[in-house]
Parts: structure tokens; C-alpha cells; sequence
């Protein structure tokens, strides 16, 4: 990667945010009605209306207060929080440990178990396991996440009692919500791992790595599993950042203080500021992944020279 | 005089498997390839020339299983041993090491994400020929050196798009003797490159053998790279060998009709474009089971008998041999 | 023959099969069942299947299996109608971006980034905060989800048929842009936007379904299969099925659709990357 090439790329993610923020900036504030009177949803004087609205800035022009949100932002600051009273960078950086450590044990399950099936359907492609993997990986990719969290709460919790409900701060109460979060990934990368190792297989290289004595598994592992990592690889960064940004659903289930959850206490209880932040947050988030997946990219294969 | 075999290919059978039966696609084929001769396979794409090596080294695809025959080895480790019947890990000792090979198409051919160099050591550490990754990379250069690579420390660390396809066919050339090895395959080593790139890398394979008294297998559809090459050649059409002789023998008297169409069909200068010779028709589809002769549908003096049975081969000079009703019936 | 190659495509056919046979349940299910699907019957609460109640009854005493079909019903709905419009936008923009080029192009892809790099989830809650959780937003945020990656497929492939060369003669002879567009980009397109139509629908019916159930989608009274799982998820380890039978519906639709998606995308459309 060339140094203009990568200016020009951390340039288009900036461009990105910056459209990612004007888009929730005035998503936020078409509101039919005032925004204000939204937040609130229990009557109000005109008086305590005007008062917050004079508070949270939000009596001056929209590109006034775009700017003025804008600037905080590069500074790191976010806004407060109208409900919990508290910075919306603070209460983020509360959450998103939680969600972190969620994402790094549900993307470590999800990955072992998605390549090592993905491997095993290519090398033993239309056998047994491969038909095995290949239904399971099908039902990876299409049952809804709530769906195995309620399939693993009742076995697991309730039949078998091996692992707690919810999260409690114990590691054995990740389990449950790793699966959970890993389970659609674990399908995909098991799918991508398999046509992609399928793909490279069938390349002349493995006939040349086996011509110099290397054995069908070596050859294996040692030429055709690099190659067909690449594509993977993209896919697993993408996933990762997915993770981190959009566990709504699994926190909400098993009561994780994450930022998905945190996410959803904003809109329940019709805190902007918070929602603004914390979509402005995954936002981020997810530019950063993509970026990584293009880097990585570039470290891993010589013939990527400019992305 | 006649020379020591190192591989006898007797009575070779190899079909493609499925679901309806087994599809032959090499029938009965015997080849022998003596010491520091370099015969040459010529045929028509589909002929089978390709899995035929690719049996002597065992990467023939999935579905394509030996049915009958052996592949015998004289060579210095695993000898007078049938190669088709061997351990895979014994075959893999052999690969790369008394065998090894040069294939098609030096794009895909090489790992795109390795080295060059590190794919050429790779055969010497695989064999255990070099103690370690410095001793490789001192024998690799000097070995790419050999085949023409300039500035071989330089090009060691390169990757494979980095280089043209006449380098990459030196990298796949180097990787190839690198280890010595008694016999050299090259399948259709020059179709993908140019005229003059195709040219340096024939005399390269040339050099190469008579340095090492190496054999050599060459695998080609260019009658002008075997002339150019070869001492002894086969031609193969629809996975049986037709016709076989000393590579003078064939230019100055081809016996089957095959081989004539094969030979007509190379351009020469003066000839008026009109005069462009082909052999009639393509090769037909294969089946399951086929009567006759195979190039009946095509020859052009073929007659009754062709239809209904397989011709035996004659004698039609001295180390030349064909199959051909009509060349029988001649010599009679 | 494609509509040969269909039939002999077992999954795909069975797919679609299933599919007819869902729609046409939940179309006649909810209206010969003899219960309302909010019919309240606080006397009968909480029942377990029997031959009245085949799927048993839920915790005010409302009728699964009506409750289930008429909740499909809704929930095809939302899945068809959002999908057809981002299709549609996702189709026009993406057309338009590769046709026009340059700036028009820059902004549409820009968009299409923006929308792209907010999770899915995130971005639909947005919507739903400003526009409230009924039916119109739930399709709206739906829409904006979706367009953006149909927009950039659309476009990559507009852009590759541009490129080839009956286009190139199509302008030496003077056609008009309008008439190319029509006569010779869109025929091309259609394969690849029947795939996307139909790959989409499982998305759709994935992510209705979860708004649904974090209680910001539909809202009650209304019925959806999301909604049936989120509020019957307190009885879920006394009487799993009222949670389970929502979510397995839901499972169904979405493995159907995406068979029939990908049957469709090899039948039609065998080189493309989608």
C-alpha cells in the first residue's frame, strides 16, 4: 500500500463518519414535532420545554448546532446524557468492555468452530461430514439470534443447568451469549472457508506442491490454507467489528451492560444525546474494521500493492 | 544400442469415475523411457498425454483412477517398484526428488504468496538435502543462475507476479532439478509463452539433461519443439498410444494416418495460405466402451475393418512401430 | 429451459413449495379458525395444546395458531413490501450511479457507504425513535437499511455491462442514453435483481423480526412473529412452544427464501458474485 493510497482511504473514512453523523444528526431532529417534547413523554409545561431546549442547545439553528456537535465530537465529546445525567463518552466507555469482552469470546468460538468445519467439508467435499457441516453451517446462517438464545437459555439453563441465565460477571456466564453472538458468523465463515479452500484446491500450485513431495494434507496446510484465508480473513474482520457494534439483541437477552444494550436504554427512554453517541460510536467502529480488513489484506498478499 | 530403462509404463489403464460407469480415458499405453533420453508425448488436447504423467507421479485427479497396468521404476531409491501401487508417503519421497515435474502454466502454477526462492528451497528442505534455510538459499541462487534468472539473489525474494512468464518457467524449471533428479516431466512446458521465450527455455531443459544425464518426458502438441527436443516420440490420440519411433523416423517417414495429418498441419513458408492443412473433424466425444479404430471417423483411407476392430501394432522400420489396419495390410 | 432447470432444482422447488404453502395458510388459517387473533379470553389463559387450541393459547388467553399465521401474515408483508422498495431505489440509484459516473456517482456510493457503515440494527432503531414503531416506519427503516448494498450491486453490474461491447456499438450508432438504459442495461439486470429481490426477503423477514422482538418494531396490539417470541419469552421454560413456534416459523420462511435465492441466483444468473 502506497502512502497515497492510504491518505486517500483514511480520507474516504472520514468522509464516511462525517456523512454517518450529518445522516443521525437530521434523522434525529425531523422529528414530527419538537424533539424535546419527544424526549419527554409525560406532559410538560412550555416552560421546562424551552428550559431544556435552551440546555441542550438545541434553540439555535440546525448547522449551528451540527457544528457545535461536530467540534465536540473531534474533541471526544459526545454530549450528556438527558436521562442517566452523565457524559455519553463516559457511559461508553463503561459499556464497551462488556461488549469487547462478548465479541472476543463469541468471534473465538464462532472462528474455530466456522474453519475447522469449513476445512474439513472442502478436504472431504460430498462425504458425510461434509454434508453434516454444511447443514449445520445452513442453520448458522439462517436462524434469528433471539432464537438460539432462547434454544440455549432452555437447555442449557434450564434442563441441563450448566450454565447461568444471564450475565452475572462470571466467565461461565459469557458462554451462553458467545454462542449466541458467534452463531451466525461461526455459519458464514464455515460457508466462505469451504468454497474458498474448495477453490484453491482445485489450483495447479497443490499439483506442483505435491510434484516436489510435499504429501495431499501438506500441501494442504502449507499452500492452499493461506491462499484460501485471504478472502476469510476480510470477512473475519468485518464480522468482528459487526460484533462489537451490533450485540443489541444477545445483551438485551442475557443482560449484558454493553453498548448494544446501552443502545437500546437510549431509545426506550428517548435519550438523543446517548442514541446519537452511541450510533456515532459503531459507526466508527465499523469504518475502523473495514479499514483493517483492507489492511490486513494488503499485509497478507504481495499482489495487493494499492487498495 | 540400446539403453537402460528407468520407467516402464506397461499396459497403462486409467478411467475417469461416474455415477454411469467408467469413462477410459487412457487405454493400454506403453512407454518406456530409457536413461538420458528424452522422449517426447505428443498428441491433440484430450488425448491423455497429461494424465499419463500425472500417473507417474500419482497427482491425477480425484476421479481419475488407475484400472490396470504399472508404472515400473528403475531409478536409484524405490527401484524396479511399481509406482502405481506404492505407499503415498514412499511416492511422495519419490516426487521431487527422482521424479519431479514442470507444468503448463507457470501463472498458477506457483503459490502465489510465497516467494519465489522459498518455493524452490522448499523441495530441498521437504527432502532433507540442505540443513538449513541458508544453505537452500545459497543453492537456489546458484541453481537460478543456471537456468538464466539475472540477478538470482535478487529475484530470490521476489513473488511470482512480479516476474514474466518466461522467469517464472525458470523458477518452476530450477524447482524442478534442483534435487537432481533421474527424470524430468514437463507438461506442455513452453504452450503458455512466446516464440522466442519458448525457444531459451527448450535449450534450457536441452542443457539441463545432458549436464545431469537426466531423462526427460516431454509433453507437448508442437512438433517443432520435439524435433527441436527429442530423441524418441510417442503420439497418443484418444488415450492410446498410435504410433512410436525415433524422432528422425517420425519427420522423414510418418506411418499413421494420425500422425500425418499432425505433421501436415505444421505451416511452412512458401506454402499459399489456401494450403493451411488440417486434420479433418475433432476428437469425438469418448465414451464408455469404443469399437474399432479410434481415428476411423476421421482417417481418410480407412477401411471395412477399422469400424470393428482395434488395429495391433507393426513394425514399420526400426524402433518404429504403429497401430494402423492399413499399414498392416500393407506389410502383409 | 429455465423453468425445466427450476423443477429439477429438488430444494428449490420445495422451497417454494413450502413458501405457496405458508402464504396460503396464513391467508386462510386466521379467517377459518374461529378465533380472533387478539381475541382476549382471560378465562382460558395459558392453556396447553388441545383439540380446541391446537397450539394452545397464550397469556391472555389468544389462539396460537391464529395468532401464528396471522402473525406470518404480517410478517410476509413486511418482508415483501420494504424488499420490493429498496429493490426498486437500491436499482435506480444504482443504475444511475453507473450510467452518469463522476460526481452523481461519487454521491450515490457515498450514501450507499454511509448507510452501509451504521449497523443495520442501530440505524432501524434511529428510525424507529424518530418515527415511532408502527407499520410505515418499521418499512421505512427496513428500506434504508437495505438499499445501500443493492444500490452497490446493482452498480458493479451495470458497470460490467456498460463495458462490454454491444453497448460501445449501441453508442457509435447513436442511441440515446434513456433508450440504452432501457433497452440494453436493464433486460441485462433483470437475472441479477430477481436474485437480490429474493436473497433480500430472509434479511428483511430476519431483521422485522428482531426489532420486533426488542419491542421497538411492531407494536401491540399488532401481530409479528418477533413480537409473538418477545412476549412470550417469560413463559419460555414452562411452555417453550409459545416462544418456540414463532421463532421456528420465522427459521422456515428464512431457509426457504434463501434456498430459493440461491437456486435462482444459479439458474439465472451461474457467473454472478453475489
Amino acid at each position: 500500500m502506497t502512502v497515497s493510497g492510504i491518505i486517500k482511504r483514511i480520507g474516504g473514512v472520514f468522509l464516511v463518519l462525517l456523512g454517518v453523523m450529518l445522516l443521525i444528526f437530521i434523522m434525529l431532529r425531523i422529528i414530527p414535532g419538537d424533539p424535546v417534547s419527544v424526549m419527554l413523554s409525560e406532559h410538560v409545561s412550555q416552560e421546562t420545554i424551552d428550559r431544556i431546549k435552551i440546555s441542550m442547545g438545541l434553540d439555535r439553528s440546525l448547522p449551528a448546532q451540527f457544528f457545535s456537535y461536530l467540534k465536540g465530537a473531534v474533541r471526544g465529546d459526545l454530549g450528556e446524557s438527558y436521562f442517566l445525567k452523565e457524559p455519553v463518552v463516559d457511559l461508553i466507555a463503561e459499556a464497551f468492555p462488556y461488549t469487547l469482552k462478548l465479541a472476543v469470546f463469541a468471534a473465538l468460538i464462532a472462528w474455530a468452530f466456522g474453519i475447522i468445519s469449513g476445512m474439513i467439508c472442502a478436504m472431504f467435499n460430498n462425504s458425510f461430514p461434509d454434508y453434516l457441516f454444511r447443514g449445520l453451517s445452513l442453520f448458522g446462517v439462517s436462524v434469528p439470534i433471539f432464537m438460539v438464545a432462547l434454544c440455549l437459555q432452555y437447555l442449557l439453563y434450564f434442563k441441563l443447568s450448566v450454565f447461568p441465565l444471564s450475565y452475572d460477571g462470571s466467565f461461565g456466564s459469557m458462554v451462553l451469549p458467545a454462542i449466541a453472538l458467534g452463531w451466525n458468523s461461526a455459519g458464514s465463515v464455515a460457508r466462505l472457508t469451504r468454497s474458498s479452500l474448495m477453490e484453491q484446491l482445485g489450483s495447479p500450485y497443490i499439483d506442483t506442491a505435491m510434484a516436489k513431495g510435499l504429501s495431499y494434507k501438506g500441501a494442504v496446510i502449507k499452500h492452499a490454507f493461506r491462499n484460501a484465508m485471504l478472502p476469510i480473513v476480510t470477512m473475519m474482520a468485518l464480522q468482528f467489528s459487526g460484533m462489537l457494534s451490533g450485540a443489541v439483541i444477545t445483551e438485551s437477552i442475557f443482560s449484558i451492560p454493553g453498548i448494544g444494550k446501552l443502545a437500546l436504554t437510549a431509545i426506550q427512554t428517548r435519550d438523543m444525546p446517548l442514541l446519537q453517541g452511541t450510533v456515532l460510536f459503531t459507526a466508527f467502529l465499523i469504518a475502523i474494521g473495514n479499514l483493517l480488513a483492507d489492511v490486513l489484506n494488503a499485509l497478507l498478499d504481495p499482489r495487493i500493492s494499492v487498495s | 544400442m540400446i539403453k537402460e530403462p528407468l520407467l516402464e509404463i506397461k499396459d497403462l489403464s486409467v478411467s475417469i469415475k461416474k455415477a454411469d460407469g467408467n469413462i477410459p480415458i487412457i487405454k493400454k499405453v506403453n512407454i518406456v523411457i530409457p536413461r538420458g533420453t528424452i522422449v517426447g508425448l505428443v498428441g491433440e488436447s484430450g488425448s491423455g498425454k497429461s494424465m499419463t504423467a500425472r500417473t507417474v507421479n500419482g497427482i491425477l485427479p480425484p476421479k481419475a483412477v488407475v484400472t490396470g497396468g504399472s508404472v515400473i521404476w528403475h531409478g536409484k531409491d524405490e527401484k524396479d517398484k511399481d509406482l502405481t501401487s506404492l505407499k503415498e508417503r514412499e511416492l511422495r519421497k519419490l516426487c521431487g526428488r527422482g521424479v519431479s515435474m514442470v507444468f503448463q502454466e507457470p501463472m498458477t502454477s506457483l503459490n502465489p504468496l510465497m516467494r519465489v526462492g522459498d518455493q524452490v528451497s522448499e523441495v530441498l528442505l521437504i527432502h532433507g538435502l540442505v540443513k538449513n534455510r541458508a544453505e537452500a538459499r545459497k543453492k537456489v541462487v546458484a541453481m537460478f543462475d543456471e537456468v538464466g534468472i539475472t540477478e538470482p539473489d535478487l529475484r530470490y525474494n521476489a513473488y511470482p507476479h512480479q516476474l514474466s512468464g518466461g522467469m517464472r518457467q525458470r523458477v518452476m524449471i530450477a524447482m524442478a532439478v534442483i534435487c537432481e533428479p533421474e527424470l524430468l516431466i514437463a507438461d506442455e512446458p513452453t504452450t503458455a509463452l512466446d516464440v522466442t521465450i519458448e525457444a531459451q527455455i527448450l535449450k534450457i531443459i536441452r542443457n539441463m539433461c545432458t549436464a545431469r544425464n537426466m531423462s526427460a518426458l516431454f509433453i507437448t502438441h508442437n512438433m517443432d519443439a520435439v524435433a527441436k527436443l527429442c530423441d524418441e516420440v510417442y503420439v497418443m490420440y484418444m488415450g492410446r498410444v498410435v504410433e512410436r519411433a525415433p524422432v528422425k523416423e517420425i519427420f522423414d517417414s510418418p506411418a499413421h494416418p494420425y500422425t500425418r495429418g499432425l505433421l501436415s498441419s505444421i505451416p511452412a513458408i512458401g506454402n499459399s495460405p489456401e494450403y493451411l492443412n488440417t486434420i479433418p473433424g475433432n476428437i469425438p466425444e469418448i465414451k464408455k466402451e469404443t469399437k474399432g479404430c479410434d481415428f476411423c471417423l476421421r482417417c481418410s483411407d480407412d477401411i471395412r475393418k477399422c469400424f470393428f476392430e482395434s488395429p495391433k501394432e507393426v513394425m514399420t522400420g526400426e524402433g518404429h512401430y504403429a497401430s494402423c489396419h492399413i499399414l498392416e495390410d500393407k506389410l502383409k | 429451459m429455465k423453468v425445466k432447470d427450476f423443477i429439477r432444482n429438488r430444494m428449490a422447488f420445495f422451497s417454494a413449495v413450502i413458501i405457496i404453502l405458508i402464504v396460503l395458510f396464513s391467508l386462510v388459517i386466521p379467517a377459518i379458525s374461529g378465533f380472533d387473533p387478539a381475541g382476549q379470553d382471560l378465562s382460558s389463559r395459558l392453556c396447553p395444546p388441545d383439540s380446541v387450541h391446537f397450539f394452545g393459547t397464550d397469556e391472555l388467553g389468544r389462539d396460537v395458531l391464529t395468532r401464528l399465521f396471522y402473525g406470518t401474515r404480517i410478517s410476509l408483508l413486511v418482508a415483501l413490501i420494504p424488499t420490493a422498495i429498496s429493490v426498486l431505489i437500491g436499482m435506480i440509484l444504482g443504475i444511475t450511479g453507473a450510467y452518469c459516473g463522476k460526481w452523481v456517482d461519487f454521491m450515490i456510493m457515498w450514501l450507499a457507504d454511509v448507510t452501509l457503515s451504521v449497523p443495520g440494527m442501530l440505524l432501524a432503531m434511529v428510525v424507529l425513535y424518530s418515527f415511532g414503531g408502527s407499520f410505515i416506519s418499521v418499512f421505512l427503516s427496513l428500506v434504508i437499511l437495505e438499499w445501500g448494498s443493492i444500490a452497490r450491486i446493482v452498480r458493479s453490474s451495470a458497470l460490467s455491462i456498460q463495458e462490454s461491447e454491444f453497448i460501445t456499438a449501441a453508442r457509435t450508432m447513436g442511441v440515446r442514453s434513456l433508450s440504452i438504459i432501457l433497452r440494453h442495461i436493464l433486460p441485462n439486470l433483470i437475472p441479477t435483481i430477481i436474485v437480490l429481490f429474493t436473497l433480500n426477503i430472509p434479511t428483511s423477514i430476519l431483521s422485522e423480526s428482531a426489532l420486533s422482538f426488542l419491542g421497538i418494531g411492531i407494536q401491540p396490539p399488532g401481530v409479528s412473529l418477533g413480537l409473538m417470541v418477545n412476549q412470550s419469552r417469560q413463559f419460555l421454560f414452562d411452555m417453550p412452544w409459545l416462544a418456540l413456534a414463532p421463532a421456528g416459523m420465522i427459521m422456515i420462511l428464512v431457509l426457504a427464501f434463501h434456498f430459493l435465492g440461491d437456486a435462482l441466483r444459479d439458474i439465472l444468473d451461474p457467473r454472478s458474485d453475489i
